[in-house]
C-alpha cells in the first residue's frame, strides 16, 4: 500500500519534493548526493500532522530487526539499508504490503521492485526531486 | 548478415536455434557469450558493419544488482548503433509463460500454478514483471516457497513446473550434444511419446499437429515479428 504518495520536506533553503510511484523506493546513489541529509530532515518530521505514520532507522537504531517485524501500515525510511537489512527483513518488506517503504541502498538484490523503483535524487535550483534510474 | 546474442548455453540457446530453423534462415547466427558478462564483454569489443544486424537477448533482473549494472553498460553499448538492438525482454522463459496458449498445450492442470502464471502475467507491462503489484494469495504463497524470491527465479521456476509434462519440459538433455533443451513437443511433430505414455498424454493435441505449425504459433504469439522485424520480414 501507498501510504504516502508525495512527501515535501523543507530543509533548509532546499525543499525536498518526493513522489513515490512504488510502496518500495529505493534510493541509490554515491555518497554526498544527500540521502543521508534528507533523512535527517524526515527525523525532524516524524510524528507531526500528516507525518504521523513514518518510522526512521538507521544504523543506531536499537532492536532493529525485531522492531521492523513489527511495523504495520507505516512508511518506513531505512538509512544504510545495506548493511542494516538481513534476508528475513527483506522478505518483510517484499510480503507486508500493508508498509510502505524508502529504503536508502545500493544492493537492491532480492527486493521485490519494479522498474520506477530504483531512483537517486535530483537537484533542480532549491528543489529535490526522485529521478528514475532506468 | 543478422546476429542473435544469447548469455544462454542450453534451453535459451536452443530457443534462438529453434527460431533460427524455423525461419529457416542461413544468414541468422545464433551465438550464446555463455554468459551476461560475455554479452558485455562482446558489445564492448564490437564494431558492427553497417549491412549487419544484431539481437541482444540479455536477461533483466532487477532485482539482482549485479545484473542491473551490467544492463545499464550493455543498454549504452547498443545505444552507440543503430543495428545493435536490445531485445526487450526479461528472460526467454517470461516469452514462454506469456504464451497464451501454454495451459492448454501443456495441459498443466495444478490450479496454483494457473493462478500464480495468471497473476503474474496480469501485473507484467511490456515484458516485465512488476513483481510488487501482486497481491493475489495464491501467488505470493508461491513467492514465498523459493528460498530467495526474485522476479527472475519466480518466472523461471513457475515456466519449469507448468512445462513438467509429457515432453514440454525445460532441460531435457541431448545426449548427442550433451546440452539441455526444449522438449520436443515444442518442434516435433505429434506424437514424440510412444503409444503407452500416448495415452496418457495431458496435452491437447492429437497425433496430426505438426512441428512447424507449433513453432509458427508460438513465434506469432509471442510477437517475434516485432522482435526481430529484419529477420522475420526477409525469411518468414
Amino acid at each position: 500500500m501507498i501510504l504516502y504518495k508525495n512527501l515535501s520536506v523543507r530543509a533548509g533553503t532546499k525543499m525536498y519534493q518526493l513522489e513515490f510511484k512504488n510502496r518500495i523506493t529505493i534510493v541509490m546513489g554515491d555518497s554526498g548526493n544527500g540521502k543521508t541529509y534528507l533523512y535527517k530532515f524526515l527525523e525532524e518530521y516524524r510524528g507531526t500532522d500528516g507525518y504521523e505514520d513514518i518510522v526512521l532507522f538507521n544504523y543506531k537504531s536499537d532492536d532493529f530487526h525485531k522492531r521492523l517485524q513489527g511495523m504495520r501500515n507505516k512508511f518506513i525510511v531505512i538509512d544504510n539499508a545495506d548493511i542494516m537489512l538481513d534476508d528475513t527483513d527483506k522478505q518483510f518488506i517484499n510480503f507486508h504490503k500493508e508498509n510502505q517503504f524508502l529504503l536508502f541502498k545500493r544492493d537492491f538484490t532480492n527486493l521485490f521492485i519494479n522498474p520506477n523503483s530504483l531512483v537517486t535524487l535530483k537537484q533542480d535550483g532549491n528543489i529535490i526531486r526522485f529521478k528514475e534510474v532506468l | 548478415m543478422y546476429y542473435i546474442w544469447t548469455e544462454d548455453r542450453n534451453e535459451g540457446l536452443h530457443f534462438w536455434n529453434l527460431l533460427k530453423d524455423f525461419l529457416a534462415c542461413d544468414d541468422l547466427i545464433v551465438e550464446s557469450k555463455e554468459s551476461n558478462q560475455g554479452i558485455l564483454f562482446a558489445l564492448s569489443t564490437l564494431k558492427p558493419k553497417k549491412e549487419d544486424v544484431y539481437y541482444i537477448a540479455f536477461d533483466r533482473a532487477l532485482d539482482n544488482i549485479d545484473i542491473f549494472n551490467k544492463y545499464i553498460k550493455v543498454k549504452a553499448l547498443c545505444d552507440k548503433f543503430e543495428n545493435v538492438h536490445l531485445l526487450n525482454i526479461q528472460c526467454f522463459e517470461m516469452l514462454l509463460l506469456k504464451f497464451t496458449k501454454l495451459i492448454q498445450w501443456t495441459g498443466c492442470n495444478r490450479e496454483n500454478l494457473i493462478i500464480t502464471r495468471a497473476e503474474i502475467l496480469k501485473h507484467t507491462k511490456g515484458n516485465f514483471l512488476q513483481i510488487d503489484d501482486v497481491e493475489n494469495s495464491v501467488a505470493l504463497a508461491y513467492f514465498q516457497r523459493l528460498k530467495y524470491p526474485t522476479s527472475e527465479r519466480i518466472i523461471k521456476s513457475l515456466t519449469r513446473e507448468i512445462l513438467s509434462n509429457d515432453e514440454w519440459t525445460l532441460g531435457y538433455k541431448n545426449t548427442e550434444t550433451n546440452k539441455k533443451e526444449l522438449g520436443k513437443c515444442w518442434y516435433f511433430s505429434c506424437c514424440v511419446m510412444d503409444e503407452k505414455r500416448y495415452s496418457r498424454r495431458k496435452c491437447c493435441f492429437d497425433k496430426n499437429k505438426k512441428g512447424y505449425d507449433k513453432m509458427k504459433e508460438l513465434f506469432l504469439d509471442i510477437n517475434m515479428p516485432e522482435m526481430i522485424p529484419e529477420v522475420w520480414k526477409n525469411h518468414s
